[in-house]
């Protein structure tokens, strides 16, 4: 009984571990689309501000 | 007690994401050294957080768009928000500030500006932002990324970066399961 318990307690904890680590690396696609950003961006970045408001968090 | 709690846990999910993408940019440069097309030595930038020394290095920028000290009241405020400074060298390049929803499936850009003169990175700050909330976002399992309020300007690089408006006029990216 003790040992299915363990059992149950360290598939959980490999369970939980495998959830909790994403891979590191990202999607070829991803990759792709940062390589022609940089190499050939499409359009010139403007200076300065890129994205936001000034909404502001109460 | 689990607001602080949630902020270590987050802090360490905001610090592997930075390393992350430094990791991301580190290959790239190699790739595209190979192929003689790259004009910046990528193993240069930094990405860390808007700390004391980045916003020391803000006040030396010459009008800059948004106010950027309110950001460290966010970050207390905002205990899953996600901050970046992108330096190269020495030369603060680049902020943003993303913070998930509640359900933490959206991580939404709140801000984002690049150094308002000449930088080594002109061009690319949306690039190397975008990176590094994306890896966020995946660290924290969400399954798409916005961008609030989006420079017009910018829109063509968004897209090539994979951003495209949803049917609410959000400009979004879904985050690629590998």
């Amino acid at each position: 009984m003790k040992a299915v318990v363990e059992k149950k307690a360290s598939n959980f904890k490999s369970r939980k571990m495998e959830k909790k680590q994403p891979s590191v690396e990202l999607s070829e696609t991803e990759m792709h689309r940062i390589r022609n950003a940089l190499a050939n961006p499409a359009v010139e970045e403007p200076s300065g501000v890129l994205a936001g408001s000034y909404f502001s968090f109460r | 007690m689990p607001r602080k709690r949630t902020y270590l846990r987050y802090q360490v999910y905001r610090s592997e994401a930075r390393k992350r993408a430094a990791v991301t940019f580190a290959k790239l440069h190699s790739e595209l050294e190979a192929r003689a097309i790259v004009d910046v030595d990528y193993s240069k930038v930094r990405f860390e957080a808007i700390d004391a020394s980045a916003m020391k290095a803000y006040e030396q920028w010459l009008d800059p768009h948004f106010c950027w000290e309110e950001i460290v009241r966010w970050k207390a405020k905002e205990p899953m928000s996600f901050d970046l400074a992108i330096w190269f060298d020495r030369e603060l390049c680049g902020l943003c500030f993303a913070n998930p929803n509640q359900s933490r499936l959206r991580v939404k850009i709140v801000r984002l500006e690049g150094h308002p003169n000449e930088h080594p990175l002109k061009g690319r700050i949306a690039t190397f932002a975008l990176t590094a909330v994306t890896h966020f976002a995946r660290i924290i399992g969400s399954q798409q990324i916005e961008i609030q309020e989006p420079l017009s300007g910018a829109l063509p690089l968004y897209r090539q970066l994979g951003f495209e408006f949803d049917s609410e006029g959000r400009l979004v990216k879904r985050i690629d399961q590998v």
